[in-house]
């Protein structure tokens, strides 16, 4: 009896989520929200607009990414530009090397990124979180909300750890 | 029976929390369950300023192993080319990156040079080569010779980012034509060698003025314009024009994600070179000025090139064009020729680079054709035709061999041997 409660208690850490993110895979669809500043003008935006932003191509925003290896990033990565984790880092390189500017900066976290956003105008960064702080919003993108099965940018099904 | 009525309370009880914690997930008031406390938002604001207010520094260099695959009696080890297996540190270039205000970004390029050491020179009147030597004793250690070298400024600019369709740059640029010469940087090349008809600076290599961009996109396609006004073409044209007429030029880029790349450019140059002689004759008790111009000619070069990529297909091509008419006084004299002036000239070429990447080791075997025709009349025409193998080891990290065969047909210059080079070179190259 002991031991099954034991087990159950080890099950409800197990699937409770850390700091309160959503973090079970059950193979649910989990969107990669845009997130700019609730009071940006901006509400939605095409996925080539995604592309140029996050691919150093535009100066009206200024985008944050996520660390190497996050699986919202490489996921972004792989959506937008069908690269690879070690193509992409290629990518920044040769930038660089041709003058043309490095990386969006990197915040360790999507709740930091989300704050951030918050607070500094200009900024728009991704994060596959369901809650978003007070002061941000999601974009829709190609005129379609996060909800939306047509939604463009979701994360790949991964086995649960 | 009690069992198994703990067992069930202890599912609902994980169901309960499971679904708690989804809920807080779903707390659109989010500020307090994401975790993150006021303290490391703040450190987290204080270096997202922090890291554009800070001077990035980085650069790239590579190592070269070259040897030549020809008899050690090859007349070409007399005329031109070592015999003799060579390691070279070829590049070793530094950046200097700084956001130096809102919508303002600078970057400094440089090169550090072994040379002027080594440098031959060949005097027109014995025909012998010297070579200089920059050898010095070290005056922290007297016993230590020390050779000095030099350092190239690449470019050296600041730009203002006034809209997505205009960013104004201003200073000392790389000049914007083709694939190679804005790629430059030995980690991103796929080749080891410059292709002739980039070597020999058909367009110049950079130039010192004004230059604006911008991109409009429209969907998924992009149409890029640059265009630029520079000193142009001189012996010290990076900060000195030495005529009234500044070098005009422009490129245009349109991109489609036709295939999974597709790049197309167009690029035009125009501009007049002038190399003029100042000297000072006392004469009648007066100083007699001259600054003659002893070489002047104009000159226009077009380019065209092309990208392609197609899954793990790369295709790289570039044709360049210059045409130079020289003026009645600027025309230099040329001792290989009849008339003993240089003359008018239209040099054209082209190469072409096709490549696969592997899905092992990020290796991508290459080939490589080029071709130069110039109306020297004493080396016409160049071929040159070459395979490879480009690897990424890691993404800061290129190495690369390459094999060579390049001829020479045509040539009636007495030092240019009428025999086919063939050369062999192993690079490494990194960004650092």
């Amino acid at each position: 009896m002991r031991r099954l409660l034991a087990t159950s208690l080890v099950l409800m850490a197990a699937l409770a989520p850390i700091e309160g993110t959503a973090r079970a895979d059950d193979g649910a669809r989990r969107p990669i929200l845009l997130v700019v500043a609730a009071n940006s003008p901006v509400n939605n935006l095409s996925l080539d607009d995604v592309k140029r932003i996050f691919g150093g191509g535009a100066i009206d925003f200024r985008p944050l990414n996520l660390p190497p290896g996050a699986a919202e990033r490489v996921d972004l990565d792989r959506i937008l530009f069908s690269r690879t984790p070690d193509e992409v880092a290629r990518y920044w390189l040769d930038r660089k090397i041709r003058g043309q500017g490095g990386p969006p900066r990197v915040i360790p976290s999507g709740h930091l990124v989300a704050r951030i956003v918050a607070r500094v105008p200009g900024t728009i960064g991704y994060v596959a979180e369901t809650a978003l702080p007070a002061g941000t919003k999601a974009l829709r993108v190609n005129g379609l909300s996060p909800a939306d099965p047509r939604y463009p940018l979701v994360m790949q099904p991964r086995p649960s750890p | 029976m009690p069992d198994r009525l703990i067992a069930r309370l202890s599912l609902a009880l994980a169901a309960v929390s499971c679904a708690a914690g989804q809920a807080r997930a779903q707390d659109p008031a989010g500020a307090e369950a994401d975790g993150v406390d006021e303290a490391e938002l703040v450190d987290q604001l204080q270096k997202l300023d922090e890291q554009d207010s800070q001077l990035h520094i980085y650069g790239f260099a590579d190592f070269t192993y070259t040897t030549f695959l020809m008899p050690r009696s090859s007349k070409w080890f007399d005329a031109y080319f070592s015999r003799y297996p060579t390691f070279a540190v070829g590049n070793v270039n530094l950046y200097l990156e700084k956001k130096v205000a809102p919508r303002w970004n600078s970057l400094i390029e440089f090169r550090l040079l072994y040379l002027p050491n080594g440098t031959e020179t060949v005097s027109t009147s014995t025909g012998e080569v010297a070579q200089m030597d920059t050898a010095v004793l070290d005056y922290q250690d007297k016993a230590e010779v020390l050779h000095w070298g030099g350092i190239s400024i690449e470019r050296a600019w600041v730009e203002y980012q006034a809209h997505p369709l205009l960013t104004i740059r201003a200073g000392q640029w790389i000049t914007p034509y083709g694939i190679w010469n804005i790629d430059h940087g030995s980690p991103v090349l796929i080749g080891i060698r410059r292709p002739f008809v980039i070597g020999l600076s058909l367009f110049p290599k950079n130039q010192t003025g004004l230059e604006a961009y911008g991109t409009h996109t429209f969907g998924d396609k992009s149409l890029t314009y640059h265009l630029t006004v520079s000193n142009g073409r001189g012996p010290v044209d990076t900060y000195l024009d030495l005529d009234y007429n500044k070098g005009i030029g422009g490129r245009l880029v349109f991109e489609a994600p036709w295939l999974d790349e597709f790049r197309i450019g167009v690029s035009g140059y125009t501009g007049t070179y002038t190399r003029r002689a100042r000297s000072y004759n006392l004469a009648l008790n007066a100083v007699q000025t001259t600054n003659d111009v002893t070489e002047g000619y104009r000159e226009l070069s077009l380019a065209a090139d092309l990208k392609l990529r197609s899954g793990p297909f790369l295709l790289n091509a570039e044709a360049i064009s210059n045409q130079r008419v020289y003026q009645d006084d600027g025309r230099p004299r040329d001792f290989q020729t009849v008339s003993g002036q240089l003359p008018d000239s239209h040099s054209y070429g082209t190469y072409v680079t096709g490549a696969v990447r592997l899905p092992w080791l990020g290796l991508m075997p290459y080939v490589q054709g080029e071709l130069l025709r110039t109306q020297w009349p004493t080396v016409p025409n160049i071929w040159v035709a070459g395979t490879g193998l480009n690897m990424r080891a890691s993404p800061s990290v290129t190495l690369k061999v390459q094999l060579q065969r390049a001829w020479v047909p045509d040539s009636v210059s007495l030092v240019v041997p009428d025999e086919p080079v063939t050369m062999l070179d192993a690079q490494a190259a990194w960004v650092f």
